[in-house]
C-alpha cells in the first residue's frame, strides 16, 4: 500500500505549477527594480481606482443582499414546482459564460435595445436612457453575474430552517416582522455571510463586466492591470495593484474566517448552529439594561407597524421581477441571433438564420469552439486526477483537524484569489517555461480553477460514503484495486461526473488566463466572444452565445439528473 | 366531570378543505375551564389541522372558533394567547434555554431583569436542572427540551396550553414519566389543554376527555373509561385499545338485550341492549375474556383452540384460533393464569367467555 498522504502529490504538484508559483512570481515583481510598489501610491489615478474598487463592490454586495433576501423569502414560500422554476431562474444564468451574459446586456440595455425601445414608444423619442458605459451599467451586469452567488447559499441555509420556528415564535406574541427578524434572519445568518463574502471577494477582482459596461469613471482595479499589462507592459505596477486586490481579498477572507469555517464560503451544512459557534453563553450585554429594553420596546412598535404591509404579495412581485432580470439576457440573445440583418438591431426586421452557418462554417470559429472543448476536457482529466486522491486523504486519513481545515483552505484558495491576478502570473510563467500557447499547459491552469469545486463535491460525497461497503467487498474477497474499481468508483460516478461537469464549465468560461495565454492558432472560444465582443456588436456574437449557453444548458441539466439520481441512490440506505 | 361553569374554548362547525380534501367537516367541541382534552386519532384524521385552526395557523372554510367569549376565528396566531407545545418542540437553536423562555416575555416589551426573572421561576417549576438554563437546545436531552418547550408555553400565562404530540420524540421509559409529571403541573396550574396524539395510551393517563377523531369527525367524546368501555363503534374500538371482534347478527330480541349468533353456528350469546341494526360486530376486550376448560354455562361462550402463549411478566397472552380461522387474543393476570397453567397450553380445546356486560354489539362500518 502507498503512504497515507501520498494522495495529496497530485494535488501539491499541480497547484504549485499552476497557482503558487505563477502567483508569488509574479506579486514578487511588486518590489523588484526600480520602487513599483511605492509608486503606486504616487498615481492618483490608481488611488482613485483602489477606492472606486472598494466602493463598487459594497454597492454590488448591498444591491445583492437585499435582492438575494426578497429571492430566497420567495423561493421559501413557492410550492415545489414553481420552487423549482425559480432555482432554475438562478442557476442557468449562473452557469452561463459571463462574455455572454455581459454581451447580451449590451444587445438588451442598448440605445436600440429591447428596453429602450420600450421606453421611446411609452415616452416618446427622447425617451433614450443610457443603461450602459456608466455606472448603472456596471451594477446591472455585476449583481446579475453576482447575485446568484448571495442566493445560493442564503437558500441552502435557510432551507434548512425548521419550518415550525416561525409559528413557534408567532403564538408567543411576535408579530409576522418581529418573527422574521428574531428567527428567520438570525439563522440565516451564516448563508448571508457567506454570499456577501462570496459577492464582495468575486467582485474586488472584476474585469469583465465594467470594462464592457462601464465608462470612463467606473475603471475597477482589475481594468488597471490589465492595462499596465497591454498597454505599458509595466510588470511592476500590475504586480503592486495586484497585491492589494489580494490582499483586500485575504482581509475579507480572515474576517469571514473569524465566524465560520473558510469552506462556510461554499459548502453551507448546518443552519443555526454556525451562527452561534462564537457567541458567549449567557449573551453578551454591549448595552447598559434600560437602554437595551427601551431599544427592545421601540423596535417592537416598528415592527408592529410593518407587520400591516402585504410581505407576501411584496416577496413574489419582487421574486418575479428578479427572475425576469436573470432571464432576460439570455432570452434576447435567441431572436437577435436568428435575425435576417446584416448587423445589430432589435427587434430584427426578419429572421432567417443567416448567421449560423456563417458563424458555424467559419473555420476561425471552429477552431475556437474545437480548442475549448480540447482543453476543457484535458483539465476536466487533470482535475479529476488530482481531486479523488484529495478527497479520500482528507476524509479518510487520520489528519489532526486543524491540518484537515488548512488543507481545505488551500484547496479553495485559486477560486478565491481574482483570476486576473492569476491570469497574469501564469503569463509570465509560461513565458519563462516556453508554454505560452500551448493548449495543455492551458488545460493546467483551468484543473487548477475548477479543482475545488471538484474536490468539493467528492469530498462531501465521500463523507456519506458508508465504508462498511468496502468492508463488505474485502471480506467477500475482493483486494484493494478491485474493490476501488468495482465498489467505490462505482458509487461515487455521480459526484464524479457532477465534479467534472462543474471542471468542465469553469474552463469552458475562463477568459482571462486563456486571454494571457493564447494565440491565434490557440484561441479559445470565450477570447473570441470578447475580442469580437470589443471590436464590433454583430450578430455573429449572439450566435457563438447560443452556442455557448446551449453547451451550459446541457451541462446544468446533466446536474440537475444527475443530483436527482444521486438523491434516488442514496435514498433508501439512510 | 366536565361542568365547570362557561366553555373557555367554543368551536362551532368547523370545516377546513384543501382542494378535493377534506380535513375538517363541521366539528363542534366546549371545553371548561381547567379541562385537560385529548385529541385522539390516527394520521391524517385532523387532529392536528383543529390545533392549528385553534393557534391560528389554519384558517377555516367555515365555523368559528370562541375564547373565554370572544370570536377569534380570524385573529393572528399572535394576538390569541395559546401556549403551543410543538412537535419536535420548535425550540429556536440560537437561543439558550433561558432565551427560549424569556423570548414571549421580550415580545411583549417586558424588560431584561424581569423577563428573565420569570423565565427562572418557570424553568424551576417545570424542574429544569439548574446546570442546564444556559444551555443551548442542542446541548439538551430530549427531556429536558420536551421541560424547556413546556416552560416557554407556559411563561407568559397563556389562556390554554395547546400540545402537540410533545412527548412522541421521547423513549417509552421516559414518557412515561413525564406524563404524570404533565398531569400534576396542569392539575397545580389548573391550565386549559387541548393535547393531540396517536397514542392512545397517553390519552388515557392524561386526558379528563378523549375526543376519537377520524377524517376529519369526531367518532366519538367522553371520559376516558367511558371511551375505553364503551366504544361507539368498530372503528374506536380497535384504535383505542385491543379488540377482538367477531361479525354476527341478531337471532333474538328480548326485553333489555339481544341474543346473536355467528353465521352457521347454533351458540346464542346474549349482549345487554336495544340495537337498531340486525348484524353487527361483536366486541370483546382480551382482558375481559376467560379461559375455561369444559363449556361454561353461566356466561356466554364460545369454543376455541389454543394457537400460542406468550409469557408479558404480569400477564400470559392467549392467541385464540375460533371458528372458520377468526383468531381473538385473551390476556390474562398472572394471579389467574398460575391455577391454570395445564389448560393453558399451545394446542388445547378451551372455551372463551365472558360477563355479557363486558361485550358490545356495533355496527359494520359503512352502514
Amino acid at each position: 500500500m502507498l503512504k497515507p498522504l501520498s494522495g495529496l502529490v497530485p494535488f501539491g504538484a499541480l497547484q504549485a505549477f499552476a497557482f503558487w508559483v505563477p502567483l508569488l512570481l509574479f506579486l514578487s515583481f511588486a518590489f523588484a527594480g526600480g520602487t513599483p510598489w511605492a509608486d503606486l501610491w504616487t498615481s492618483p489615478a490608481k488611488i482613485a481606482s483602489i477606492r472606486q474598487t472598494l466602493w463598487i463592490a459594497a454597492q454590488v454586495t448591498l444591491v445583492s443582499g437585499v435582492l438575494a433576501y426578497v429571492y430566497v423569502g420567495a423561493l421559501l414560500a413557492a410550492s415545489p414546482r414553481w420552487r423549482a422554476v425559480l432555482l432554475l431562474c438562478v442557476i442557468v444564468p449562473f452557469l452561463t459564460s459571463i462574455v455572454v451574459r455581459t454581451y447580451a446586456w449590451i444587445i438588451v440595455l442598448g440605445p436600440s435595445g429591447p428596453v429602450n425601445a420600450a421606453l421611446r414608444a411609452v415616452l416618446g423619442p427622447d425617451g433614450t436612457i443610457e443603461f450602459i458605459y456608466n455606472r448603472s451599467g456596471v451594477l446591472i451586469g455585476m449583481v446579475h453575474v453576482l447575485l446568484p452567488m448571495f442566493v445560493l447559499p442564503l437558500y441552502a441555509v435557510a432551507s434548512q430552517i425548521p419550518r415550525n420556528l416561525n409559528p413557534a415564535a408567532r403564538t408567543m406574541g411576535a408579530n409576522k416582522v418581529a418573527a422574521w427578524f428574531a428567527v428567520d434572519m438570525r439563522l440565516g445568518l451564516s448563508g448571508a455571510a457567506a454570499g456577501a463574502a462570496l459577492v464582495f471577494i468575486q467582485a474586488l477582482g472584476f474585469f469583465v463586466t465594467p470594462a464592457m459596461l462601464g465608462g470612463v469613471g467606473d475603471t475597477m482595479i482589475a481594468q488597471f492591470i490589465e492595462r499596465d499589462m497591454q498597454t505599458s507592459v509595466d510588470l511592476g505596477a500590475a504586480a503592486s495593484l495586484s497585491l492589494v486586490l489580494v490582499a483586500a481579498v485575504a482581509f475579507c477572507v480572515a474576517v469571514f474566517r473569524m465566524f465560520y469555517p473558510l469552506e462556510g464560503l461554499f459548502i453551507q451544512t448546518e443552519a443555526g448552529t454556525a451562527a452561534g459557534r462564537r457567541a458567549g453563553k449567557g449573551g453578551v450585554r454591549l448595552l447598559p439594561v434600560g437602554l437595551a429594553d427601551a431599544l427592545d420596546r421601540s423596535w417592537l412598535a416598528i415592527t408592529e407597524k410593518l407587520a400591516y404591509l402585504p410581505w407576501m404579495w411584496l416577496t413574489r412581485a419582487g421574486a418575479i421581477l428578479i427572475a425576469i432580470y436573470f432571464l432576460l439576457p439570455l432570452v434576447v440573445v435567441l431572436p437577435v441571433s436568428l435575425t435576417g440583418d446584416e448587423f445589430l438591431q432589435f427587434p430584427p426586421s426578419s429572421y432567417d438564420g443567416r448567421w449560423y452557418p456563417r458563424v458555424l462554417l467559419d473555420p476561425d470559429w471552429r477552431l475556437a469552439i474545437a480548442n475549448s472543448m480540447l482543453v476543457g476536457v484535458m483539465a476536466v482529466v487533470v482535475a479529476l486526477l488530482a481531486a479523488l486522491p484529495l478527497a479520500f486523504v482528507v476524509v479518510r486519513a487520520a489528519l489532526p483537524q486543524g491540518l484537515r481545515g488548512l488543507l481545505i483552505g488551500v484547496l479553495l484558495l485559486p477560486a478565491i484569489v481574482p483570476t486576473i491576478v492569476l491570469s497574469v502570473g501564469v503569463y509570465v510563467w509560461f513565458l519563462n517555461t516556453k508554454l505560452v500557447a500551448s493548449l495543455p499547459a492551458l488545460a493546467l491552469a483551468h484543473a487548477v480553477l475548477g479543482l475545488p469545486f471538484a474536490a468539493l463535491i467528492l469530498i462531501s460525497a465521500l463523507k456519506d460514503f458508508d465504508p462498511r461497503l468496502e468492508n463488505a467487498a474485502r471480506s467477500l474477497g475482493a483486494g484493494p484495486v478491485r474493490t476501488l474499481l468495482l465498489v467505490t468508483l462505482p458509487l461515487l460516478i455521480a459526484p464524479l461526473v457532477s465534479g467534472a461537469l462543474l471542471a468542465f464549465l469553469t474552463s469552458f468560461d475562463e477568459l482571462l488566463i486563456a486571454r494571457a495565454v493564447t494565440n491565434f492558432e490557440t484561441v479559445t472560444l470565450s477570447v473570441k466572444l470578447w475580442t469580437g465582443a470589443n471590436q464590433e456588436i454583430s450578430p455573429a456574437l449572439a450566435v457563438i452565445s447560443v452556442v455557448s449557453m446551449a453547451v451550459t444548458l446541457v451541462g446544468a441539466i446533466l446536474l440537475a439528473v444527475l443530483s436527482w439520481l444521486n438523491m434516488r441512490q442514496m435514498g433508501p440506505s439512510r | 366531570m366536565t361542568d365547570k361553569g362557561d366553555p373557555i374554548l367554543r368551536i362551532r362547525g368547523l370545516s377546513k378543505h384543501y382542494g378535493a380534501f377534506t380535513a375538517l367537516s363541521g366539528i363542534d367541541l366546549d371545553v371548561s375551564r381547567g379541562e385537560f382534552v385529548a385529541l385522539l386519532g390516527p394520521s391524517g384524521c385532523g387532529k392536528s389541522t383543529t390545533l392549528m385552526a385553534v393557534a391560528g395557523f389554519v384558517e377555516p372554510d367555515e365555523g368559528s372558533i370562541t375564547l373565554a367569549g370572544r370570536d377569534i376565528t380570524r385573529l393572528v396566531p399572535e394576538k390569541r394567547r395559546m401556549g403551543i407545545v410543538f412537535q419536535d418542540y420548535a425550540l429556536f437553536p440560537h437561543l439558550s434555554a433561558l432565551d427560549n423562555v424569556a423570548f414571549p416575555l421580550r415580545m411583549r416589551g417586558m424588560g431584561r431583569q424581569e423577563r428573565e426573572a420569570k423565565a427562572l421561576a418557570v424553568l424551576e417549576q417545570v424542574q429544569l436542572p439548574q446546570k442546564s438554563i444556559h444551555s443551548r437546545p442542542s446541548e439538551l436531552s430530549g427531556g429536558q427540551r420536551q421541560r424547556v418547550a413546556v416552560a416557554r408555553a407556559l411563561v407568559f400565562d397563556p389562556v390554554m396550553l395547546l400540545m402537540d404530540e410533545p412527548l412522541a420524540a421521547l423513549d417509552r421509559r421516559l414518557r412515561q414519566h413525564l406524563q404524570f409529571e404533565l398531569r400534576h403541573l396542569q392539575e397545580r396550574l389548573e391550565t386549559t389543554v387541548i393535547y393531540v396524539t396517536h397514542d392512545q395510551e397517553e390519552a388515557l393517563v392524561l386526558a379528563d376527555r378523549i375526543v376519537v377523531m377520524r377524517d376529519g369527525r369526531f367518532e366519538q367524546v367522553g371520559a376516558p373509561r367511558e371511551v375505553y368501555e364503551k366504544p361507539a363503534s368498530a372503528f374506536v374500538a380497535a384504535f383505542l385499545g385491543e379488540s377482538n371482534s367477531l361479525r354476527v347478527k341478531i337471532a333474538k330480541r328480548s326485553s333489555g338485550s339481544v341474543f346473536v349468533q355467528y353465521e352457521g353456528h347454533d351458540t346464542l350469546i346474549e349482549v345487554p341492549g336495544d340495537f337498531p341494526y340486525a348484524e353487527g360486530l361483536l366486541v370483546v376486550r382480551p382482558e375481559r375474556l376467560r379461559i375455561e376448560a369444559g363449556r361454561s354455562e353461566s356466561a356466554p361462550s364460545l369454543p376455541a383452540q389454543i394457537r400460542d402463549v406468550a409469557f408479558l411478566g404480569d400477564r400470559l397472552r392467549a392467541e385464540l384460533s375460533l371458528f372458520d380461522g377468526v383468531s381473538w387474543t385473551a390476556s390474562i393476570p398472572i394471579s389467574q393464569a398460575a391455577p391454570q397453567a395445564d389448560q393453558l397450553q399451545r394446542g388445547a380445546r378451551v372455551s372463551v367467555s365472558w360477563s355479557p356486560h363486558d361485550a358490545r354489539f356495533l355496527a359494520v362500518e359503512g352502514n
